[in-house]
């Protein structure tokens, strides 16, 4: 059965100042640790295809996993996270900036067209999902994902919604979700049905409990 | 606040055979083991109350963790296993999978919509509904904080996808989407949060790391 390994980078400066992150957070001393264990853990598998988003925090969680397997990464725009307004990067999320960003969000969810600024709205990020779908159909084996945490929500909501993600469910159900950095998750292609399944969320049992 | 650790029973003689199955079926020899293993994992929590399904091969999961970790269970009705008809017991999953024809599951896809249709004396979906928020709601009233449960994998499929849609969207189609979509292990662990006042989370969902993958 066909495999993807969805992989969460490893905490970054961000995660623990609690700001709006951009594409160039690095890694804490945790967040590198915690890479060496993912790496640790990702090459006892075996898979075919390693897609990494092209920010530094994932770039760097891969680099220990690239001292033990002999695959090309391939280095993708459609892994990154999805995309938060430029004007918000580096304030706190807690913040009254972030705050008003959110709710005018929620209110125009449903435009397609809309958007407070450059961000991503939830229509770019289906869409984009799609495309990632799209481009693993085309290969053989299995896939490792190295990617972010709101867009790892997006995409297990995306395959077990099938064809329906729709905002409602989507603003519904995020918030029942948490992810840990370098916790994995796996979805598996149902050959009979045609459908991907997901196997397991965040399973971040290389990390004491 | 509040964890709950799910962990499904370990394989039984129906898995093996890949077919329905009632609550009488039993652990096969892996099963135990995989009993053993997940025990061997459960050892590092500090549990302070655990459930079991009263259904035998649940049962049987939770006396193996029971004797390497000295956790009591305490056998429950809520998290036992969804029922299939009494007359489709023994049905193969591929005369199901390859079958569209299969009259009870076509039937029931005809009643897709009705959340109270019933086919024979199987549990109907507002059953089903009621039962999972009736568990929830009894492990959030107890005042232990980590609470272990042994039970099903479809319950718990079900359980998931209700506790992510926050009750709101539960309707016939998201939970037999999310059954679909879904997919449990034997002795696989899932992981709830709740904090006071807020709702379910779902922070680890099958996780069989406990075996080499």
């Amino acid at each position: 059965m066909k495999k993807i390994y969805l992989a969460r980078h490893g905490e970054s400066t961000s995660n623990v100042s609690h700001v709006v992150q951009g594409s160039e957070d690095i890694l804490t001393a945790v967040g590198e640790k915690q890479a060496d264990v993912l790496a640790e853990r990702l090459s006892k598998l075996s898979f075919q295809n390693l897609l990494v988003s092209d920010y530094v925090r994932t770039k760097q969680t891969v680099a220990p996993l690239l001292q033990k397997v002999s695959i090309e990464p391939m280095y993708s725009p459609l892994l990154r996270e999805a995309r938060r307004p430029s004007s918000l990067v580096g304030s706190p999320i807690s913040g009254e900036g972030f705050a008003s960003f959110d709710e005018l969000s929620k209110v125009h969810v449903l435009e397609a067209d809309w958007h407070f600024e450059d961000e991503e709205n939830f229509h770019d990020i289906v869409a984009r999902i799609t495309n990632l779908f799209a481009l693993i159909s085309t290969l053989e084996g299995d896939t490792v994902l190295v990617s972010h945490g709101r867009l790892a929500i997006y995409i297990v909501m995306y395959v077990i919604m099938g064809g329906n993600l729709t905002p409602a469910v989507w603003q519904t159900d995020f918030a029942t979700f948490t992810t840990t950095n370098t916790g994995i998750t796996v979805f598996s292609y149902k050959e009979t049905e045609k459908l991907w399944a997901l196997t397991t969320y965040n399973d971040h049992a290389h990390f004491a409990e | 606040m509040k964890t709950i650790y799910l962990v499904r029973h370990g394989e039984t003689h129906a898995n093996i055979k890949r077919v329905w199955q009632d609550a009488t079926d039993e652990l096969s020899p892996k099963g135990l083991q995989q009993a053993e293993d997940v025990a061997q994992r459960l050892s590092t929590l500090k549990i302070d109350f655990a459930l079991t399904s009263s259904m035998k091969r649940a049962v049987q999961t939770a006396d193996v963790i029971g004797k390497k970790t000295g956790i009591s269970f305490l056998e429950s009705p809520f998290f036992v296993e969804v029922s299939v008809p009494t007359s489709t017991v023994g049905t193969t999953y591929e005369e199901v999978e390859g079958n569209a024809g299969f009259e009870y599951v076509a039937t029931r896809d005809l009643h897709a919509d009705d959340p109270d249709y019933r086919y024979e004396d199987e549990e109907t979906l507002n059953e089903l509904i009621e039962r999972i928020k009736a568990g929830l709601a009894y492990l959030d009233s107890l005042p232990a904080q980590n609470i272990l449960v042994v039970t099903h994998g479809t319950i718990l499929r079900s359980l998931i996808s209700l506790v992510m849609h926050q009750e709101l969207l539960v309707t016939p189609y998201t939970i037999f989407t999310a059954g679909r979509r879904l997919e449990t292990m034997n002795t696989s662990i899932s992981v709830l949060h709740k904090k006071p006042d807020a709702l379910w989370s779902v922070i680890t969902f099958n996780d069989y790391a406990h075996f080499a993958e």
